[in-house]
């Protein structure tokens, strides 16, 4: 009874993802890669993530430290914000940011009129939102084991005579280091397939904003190979995330 | 590093509630039954609970209970403690988990790792400085675990049952190197237990908690000669029934006379009941009994005379006890008694 | 205003805009409808077959007419894989032509209206652009489509024709994203056809661009291959085509073919 759905489903996701390398054109794969368009965005993607990754690091781990060891009125309702940009559709998350950041956004406007800077349209905006979206994962990941590790370790740290920075530093963060880990690949993952709020808050031109995701979306109206070319590019980089996380996710308890 | 005298009046609401003091030197034994509340004093001496109230070591305060002066932080206070279950850092190796305490207390990065591999050699592990904790058995890691906790040269050291969970073969052979470390420490030690052998070959002292309350203190003589808890009693080998609110009596399962009929006798020390369970102890079979009053006596019997009597579990028996075979005796003035369970 | 300038900017989400106006269509059909007319048409049609097509329907009693409105490259890809309509009404003819060649449609299709390209502002201009070589003025950010869409194709070569040297800010999916982007105020300007200026009323600046007509675009319809009505498909281009098509496709700024 239950079998036949089962492999419906199995089909469902595995089918799409057969059918797009099927539909690849490998024999001009490297060619397609090497175009102007295809070098600018994948670089921009190469940067724009790990700069992501960087910023989810510096400020994602304070706030997953926080989230999982200081008990502080509101904590439930800061955590549940925090989640958000989760399950916001990406384009929401892009409206948002222009809201806040756009030229005549509440926080944009006032830059623009005080310091003449304007976010949109730069590759600065294109890590904003990326960051926008992907930090959420890294702090799910990072308070996630931050709470499994408990507060043991911190207390043992403590009555060796170790300080709050110095327990972080020499114990919490070793011990969260899987966890980091894992939350860097998600936050890489999600910031590499970044589209909606991307292309409606950053904008999309060659070199500066526009990245894979972006080019998928404006070739798939004009050389659908190239489109396809750059999704093998993308499917890829998303089988060795989930490789790197195979551990975590794809080991059957 | 001797800090004094340890004295303590604390209060973990629902938790624990307890006043004691103890002389540099001194190991007391935590004895009391599961949930009793002794992890948690040991924690809250060493300040993991937060202001409990009043801990003073020698001319020290640690925690005020006027609260004129905040209370010593944790990392502040010179204790070691070894937790129960180790917790050794699984990321360090057993060098680098005793040397972590010396360096946080101020030690070079090479002295500390010097002062290590003293210690470890000290609890004859030193062969095992490069391993992680996964890599150690249970008895070395918990060498590591007290070598860490003396490594920082502590005022007062918290021992949270050192010997939970070994073969019996290696806890002797780490209960006769902890003596050592133990004989030639000079502050006070708490020492977590619920085996009367680390009361009787460790303490001074034995300090009992029953519900989260000191049930009784003393020496280690004291509280095995008259118990004022069945928990205790049990440890002892001794049976303890509570005659008035201020007076017990002690006596020996062996001294335990078990007849069917009611005994004629024996007018006060006798009790009727159900045997509940009959085990090997020794060459004699040791038979537990639900008394109607509700108490649990243990009585030794030969074989033989468990044969005879055609004793089982369910038996209805009678126990008697004569009065020159019992020990009677009150709790001293202030020990706060709950009637034995 | 807040509101105003959202609604442009949602509807700049290509995806999102065609699939509400799928599913709305769609509902009111369910009840009333025994034959159903599907139209795909170019995201630049949205207002004004939406009103003939509501036209239509008053004169063909039980006939409900759906519309997909897309860019035209996706729509004329979608007729050639077979998508279930009946009508293709494109932005250029470059993609028509793909659909013919496509084997997608069913006798020639037919010129029905023409767009040109102009130059919007927002309505407080906060650039302060008056002509179209104010493009290169510094600090304009100025927006275009992609040059994968008609749009874009037509918005490059008016750049280049009217020897702008300045790069555009960003290249939008369609046009209704240049759109709402200079409607919001999130651009300084950016290049639309005359029927988007039209529709976006006060919230916008038209400037007109010098020599726009040399790039005239060209609006072809044609009945698709797989439609199952050939005839009420049929009677639906000559309505585009009527005086009263005319009409409509004029009141939005389309010019005559």
């Amino acid at each position: 009874m239950l079998v036949l759905p089962a492999v419906l489903a199995v089909a469902f996701l595995v089918v799409p993802l057969v059918a797009l390398v099927a539909g690849t054109p490998w024999e001009d794969f490297w060619d397609r890669l090497r175009t102007e368009a295809v070098r600018d965005a994948l670089a921009l993607s190469a940067i724009t993530s790990l700069a992501t990754v960087g910023l989810c690091v510096l400020i994602g781990t304070p706030l997953s430290w926080v989230l999982a060891r200081v008990v502080f009125p509101g904590r439930a309702l800061v955590r549940a914000l925090v989640v958000v940009p989760l399950v916001l559709p990406p384009v929401v998350a892009g409206v948002a940011l222009v809201a806040a950041l756009g030229r005549t956004g509440l926080i944009g406007s006032w830059l623009d009129e005080s310091f003449g800077y304007r976010i949109p349209y730069t590759t600065a905006a294109v890590i904003i939102a990326h960051t926008f979206v992907a930090l959420p994962f890294y702090v799910l990941a990072v308070e996630g084991v931050l709470r499994s590790n408990g507060a043991r370790w911190d207390d043992v740290a403590a009555t060796l005579g170790a300080g709050r920075w110095t327990t972080f530093r020499r114990v919490t963060l070793p011990l969260a280091l899987p966890g980091l880990i894992a939350g860097c690949a998600l936050a890489w993952a999600r910031s590499l397939g970044e589209f909606g709020a991307t292309i409606t808050f950053a904008g999309n031109y060659p070199g500066t904003t526009q990245t894979l995701p972006s080019l998928i979306y404006s070739e798939l109206q004009g050389d659908v190979e190239v489109a396809r070319t750059i999704s093998m590019v993308l499917l890829l980089a998303s089988v060795l995330v989930l490789a790197g996380l195979r551990d975590r996710w794809l080991r059957v308890p | 590093m001797a800090g004094g005298p340890l004295d303590v009046d604390v209060t973990v609401p629902g938790r624990v509630r307890a006043a004691f003091s103890a002389q540099p030197g001194e190991v007391v034994a935590v004895l009391g039954p599961n949930g009793a509340g002794k992890s948690t004093l040991l924690h809250a001496v060493a300040g993991l609970h937060g202001p409990v109230g009043d801990i003073r070591v020698g001319d020290q305060r640690w925690d005020g209970a006027a609260r004129t002066t905040r209370a010593l932080r944790v990392r502040d206070r010179r204790i070691g403690l070894a937790f129960q279950g180790q917790l050794l850092f699984p990321h360090l190796s057993a060098l680098e988990n005793v040397a972590f305490g010396p360096r946080r207390r101020g030690a070079s990065r090479a002295a500390a790792r010097r002062l290590a591999a003293r210690w470890l050699d000290r609890f004859e592990i030193g062969d095992l400085a490069h391993r992680r904790p996964h890599e150690l058995s249970g008895g070395q890691a918990q060498r590591v675990a007290l070598a860490r906790a003396l490594a920082v040269e502590p005022e007062v050291l918290l021992l949270d049952e050192p010997f939970a969970g070994l073969d019996v073969g290696v806890a002797l052979g780490l209960r006769r190197v902890l003596a050592q470390h133990l004989r030639d420490f000079s502050g006070v030690t708490l020492l977590v237990t619920h085996d009367a052998l680390d009361a009787a070959t460790l303490a001074d002292r034995v300090l009992v908690l029953d519900r989260g309350v000191i049930a009784q203190y003393g020496t280690t003589a004291e509280v095995s000669a008259q118990p004022l808890t069945e928990h205790v009693a049990r440890l002892a080998g001794l049976n303890v029934v509570q005659e008035t609110p201020t007076r017990f009596v002690a006596f020996s399962p062996s001294v335990v006379t078990v007849a069917l009929a009611e005994p004629t006798d024996s007018p006060r020390l006798r009790w009727h009941g159900v045997v509940s369970t009959v085990t090997r102890h020794g060459s004699a079979l040791r038979i537990a009994v639900a008394t109607d009053e509700g108490l649990d006596l243990l009585a030794d019997l030969t074989p033989e005379a468990v044969a005879e009597l055609e004793i089982a579990d369910g038996a209805p028996v009678w126990l008697a006890v004569k009065a020159t075979a019992v020990r009677r005796y009150s709790p001293p003035p202030g020990a706060a008694v709950s009637p034995p369970r | 205003m807040r509101r105003r300038l959202l609604i442009p900017l949602a509807a700049s989400l290509a995806l999102a805009s065609s699939l509400a106006a799928c599913s709305s269509e769609e509902g009111a059909g369910a009840e009333a409808g025994e034959k159903e007319l599907t139209v795909l048409a170019a995201a630049s049609l949205t207002e004004t077959f939406t009103a003939l097509g509501e036209e239509f329907e008053k004169t063909h009693d039980g006939v409900d007419v759906t519309f997909a409105f897309d860019s035209s490259a996706t729509l004329a890809a979608q007729a050639v894989e077979g998508a279930p309509a009946d009508v293709l009404a494109t932005a250029d003819l470059r993609t028509m032509d793909d659909a013919v060649a496509g084997g997608a449609i069913d006798g020639d299709p037919q010129t029905f209206a023409t767009n040109v390209m102009t130059l919007v502002v927002p309505a407080d201009n906060p650039a302060g652009i008056s002509s179209f070589a104010d493009l290169d003025k510094p600090g304009v950010d100025y927006v275009l489509c992609v040059e994968t869409a008609p749009c874009g194709v037509v918005g490059a070569a008016l750049i280049a024709d009217g020897g702008i040297t300045a790069d555009p800010a960003s290249l939008e999916v369609d046009v209704k994203a240049v759109l709402a982007k200079v409607a919001s105020g999130e651009a300084d300007a950016g290049l639309v056809y005359v029927t988007d200026a039209t529709a976006a009323g006060a919230d916008v600046v038209s400037i007109e661009i010098p020599g726009a007509e040399t790039q005239l675009l060209e609006y072809p319809i044609g009945v698709l291959e797989q439609t199952g009505d050939d005839d009420l498909a049929a009677e639906f281009i000559e309505l585009v085509l009527s005086d009263e098509g005319r009409r409509v496709l004029a009141d939005a700024g389309f010019g005559a073919p």
